[in-house]
């Protein structure tokens, strides 16, 4: 143990004052320097994929009587810089002037997003152990809201107890809060101010783990084990559902087109066992929000490779730059949409119904499929996928047409999300060892390949759609169209390159090796794990570097 | 006058936290603590610096002296965490800062007291040595050997961890069983309260308190502490280690 990140919370109940407690540690014996208190009002920020909290720091502006600062809480301590400016709730890029240089680096380019805001009041005291250890004791009481909401009524309606070795023997921090614990019965949290207030207020920490009821086992019958897959992925959801509908962050969007994503893939795989009927009808609704969240975030993708674009092309790429800004006003409108949707009685009603899925007990005395252990199951389903992927991919080739290609790439999403949904169980906590490992980051490639495939097909025929309709509505210069061929002529580029890069790239996938591990999932392989083996054709045909593409 | 013995603590911080909470709502007006306040548990300091906070009147155990003596030769106390016999003391001597070791050392072998006019004699094991034990079923002849020309009104002691009292030939001997850590199959901690007329007359009888087990065996096994397994803690047993 390092001192300074030596830190310990406990719950401070209603009516516990931190002066009795001071007392019985006085005649514990410990010794006390006087008390410092002071009375904040503070808002947290952090990534949304909270980068921040992963790495130990938490980022917030505390507004006191004296003026507003900057803090940034980490292993080693606080750091403070003054804050100039108003308390504003919205999402704050972390190059914005007086952003502490710290925070910037721990954000790494992605937007700091309001998280919480408290009404503190502070109580701290350094303490000396009997072996001349220091520690620091803070009880702060406090009341929390989220970011634009009117306080709760009540104040301090939360207590929290924070313990910290300052200098000396870490043995003195374990027989302090040994002591809080056990002598003084207060209850152990496992998070600070900002962790307790989001757990009271329900809101879902950015980026934390998934918790361990809803963790997979290889024992989990399928029946259990797809109930524990939509409860995590109802909780990713839940968890991006705000920060899309007031737009904080473009990857709140993403995340929960995502999961809308995986979900409808898992509804599918786990038909079977979850009750196809209910599954088919949860599939249609989360078809309707998907729809509505791909049509903002495609415009979201479209918008930043034209920019992206419009830089590489320089002069030429004003063209570009007109483009995403008119795209941008699209979103505007589809963006309201998706925020009415996702307040709408409709998605609630949704989110109910995949949590009530999520939670209900899985049958007691479980038939056929419904019983089988995932360690069993999940092999026979991944290969199922595994099929339809190596049937399809071992067709296409330099030739091939977009439309199979996409049809290739929705496959092999199907394949990745089976695989991912159970690879923790596969997953060997004391070794690390993880099987399925090589072969999702050789899909992933393949897929993220297709994937730009795609959007580049997709771009060639928007753009001049887009320009065309523009220039009917007088929006754009007629003369501004010569430079259009340019920015066609990249997106052809692109095409040309993803496809003469697939050829590589399947071949790193369709690997017998990978393929044998595979088979070998869950111990012995069944006949159905030759599956991968059968054509003997593994070589897509006619693969040519660099082929050229017409679309 | 209510007189509560406790004894075998054994590091148990949270069991000891109990029998005072205990001895509280029952309005002790004394606590007396027969020996083996360390070893086995991952708290030795806690329980001494509480035992010391509320001035608990104790005397040494057998462990508590094993740990002092390996404190003799501090470089071997590496080595005796190795082996299996001598692991639970080396630790605890390990673990133990310089003010806890001397208070420990200071610590008397036993403890003599006029309660309500009665003779109270307080042991570790019994009045022959601190290793010796005495168990529900002793007889009248094998007492007055062990008590020899001493016979108190009352005999308290610990060691065995198997909690009695019993009126053997005029004396009341009790045996506070473990507070920390129980063997005869109930994993609650155990303690004796006295009441003491004016009389001379004494009551007696065992109490078992109820304590959180989990916290105990998350720590043992944070701390590295050695010599008992976590199903011990759990049954109330010993377990032979395979």
């Amino acid at each position: 143990m390092e001192t300074g990140t030596v830190i310990g919370w406990f719950g401070l109940p209603a009516g516990s004052s931190p002066s009795r407690l001071l007392r019985t540690l006085l005649r514990a014996g410990y010794l006390a320097d006087p008390p410092t208190v002071s009375r904040y009002e503070c808002l947290f920020l952090e990534t949304q994929d909270g980068r921040l909290a992963k790495q130990g720091y938490r980022l917030s502006i505390r507004q006191a009587r004296h003026g507003a600062r900057w803090n940034l809480s980490g292993p080693g301590g606080d750091s403070e810089e003054p804050f100039e400016g108003g308390i504003a709730f919205r999402s704050l890029s972390p190059e914005v002037a007086g952003i502490p240089s710290g925070a910037r680096e721990l954000a790494s380019g992605r937007l700091l997003i309001p998280l919480v805001r408290l009404r503190v009041f502070d109580w701290a005291i350094r303490l000396q152990s009997q072996s001349g250890s220091a520690l620091q004791l803070r009880a702060e009481r406090f009341a929390a809201a989220p970011p634009g909401e009117a306080w709760p009524k009540g104040s301090w309606s939360h207590g929290l107890l924070t313990v910290r070795l300052l200098e000396g023997d870490p043995g003195e921090f374990l027989h302090i809060t040994t002591y809080l614990r056990d002598r003084l019965g207060l209850p152990g949290r496992t998070g600070d101010a900002c962790g307790t207030a989001l757990q009271a207020l329900g809101i879902p920490e950015p980026g934390a783990p998934l918790p361990a009821n809803l963790m997979l086992r290889a024992e989990d019958a399928q029946s259990l084990a797809g109930r524990k897959v939509v409860g995590q992925l109802a909780l990713k959801m839940r968890a991006n559902v705000k920060g899309t509908l007031v737009d904080l962050d473009p990857e709140y969007l993403h995340d929960l087109r995502v999961s809308t994503r995986r979900l409808r893939s898992a509804l599918r795989l786990f038909a079977e066992v979850l009750g196809p009927r209910r599954c088919g009808a949860l599939r249609v609704e989360l078809n309707w929000i998907a729809q509505l969240l791909g049509a903002v975030r495609d415009l979201d993708v479209f918008i930043l490779n034209l920019r992206e674009q419009a830089q590489r092309l320089g002069e030429a790429g004003i063209i570009a730059e007109i483009l995403a800004e008119e795209l941008g006003r699209q979103r505007a409108p589809e963006q309201e949409a998706l925020a009415a949707a996702l307040a709408s009685r409709r998605f609630h009603d949704l989110m109910r119904r995949l949590e009530t899925l999520a939670s209900s007990p899985p049958p007691r005395d479980p038939r056929g499929a419904q019983g089988a252990p995932v360690a069993q199951a999940a092999p026979a389903l991944i290969r199922r996928a595994q099929k339809r992927v190596l049937k399809l991919g071992r067709t296409i080739g330099p030739d091939t047409p977009a439309a199979d290609l996409h049809r290739l790439r929705i496959l092999f999403k199907r394949l990745r999300y089976a695989c991912e949904f159970f690879r923790e169980a596969f997953t060997d906590p004391g070794s690390d060892s993880d099987p399925l490992a090589d072969y999702i980051l050789a899909m992933v490639r393949f897929q993220d390949c297709l994937g730009e495939h795609q959007d580049a097909v997709v771009a060639m025929a928007r753009i001049q759609e887009l320009a065309k309709d523009m220039v009917e509505r007088g929006a754009l210069a007629p003369e501004r169209l010569l430079d259009l061929g340019s920015l066609i002529q990249v997106q052809r580029e692109i095409v040309r390159d993803r496809r003469s890069r697939l050829g590589k790239l399947w071949a790193q996938f369709d690997r017998r090796s990978v393929r044998r591990r595979l088979a070998a999932l869950g111990g012995e392989a069944s006949s159905d794990s030759r599956v991968g083996e059968v054509s003997g054709a593994v070589s897509p045909r006619g693969w040519v570097a660099g082929a050229a593409f017409q679309p | 006058m209510r007189i509560v013995f406790l004894s075998d603590i054994h590091a148990n911080f949270p069991a000891l936290c109990r029998a005072l909470e205990w001895a509280q709502q029952n309005r002790a007006d004394r606590l007396i603590c027969a020996g083996d306040i360390v070893g086995h548990g991952p708290h030795p300091t806690e329980v001494i610096r509480l035992l010391v906070e509320q001035r608990i009147e104790t005397i040494l155990g057998n462990v508590d002296r094993k740990v002092l003596s390996l404190l003799e030769s501090p470089k071997k106390l590496e080595k005796h965490l190795e082996k299996k016999a001598h692991a639970p003391a080396a630790w605890a001597a390990l673990a133990l800062g310089e003010a806890e070791r001397a208070w420990l050392a200071a610590l008397p072998r036993e403890i003599r007291l006029t309660a309500g006019g009665a003779d109270v004699w307080v042991v570790h094991g019994s009045p022959l040595s601190d290793t010796d034990s005495i168990y529900p079923s002793i007889t009248a002849q094998a007492l007055a050997a062990k008590l020899g020309e001493n016979r108190p009104r009352v005999l308290v002691c610990g060691h065995s961890h198997v909690p009695f009292t019993r009126e053997i030939a005029g004396v009341r001997v009790v045996n506070c069983g473990s507070a920390g850590r129980p063997v005869d199959g109930d994993p609650r901690g155990a303690l004796a309260v006295c009441d003491f007329s004016s009389t001379g007359r004494a009551h007696c009888r065992i109490v078992r308190f109820a304590y959180p087990v989990e916290p105990v065996i998350a720590d043992l096994e944070a701390r590295g502490a050695r010599g008992i397994l976590p199903q011990e803690y759990r049954a109330g047993t010993t377990v032979k280690d395979e």
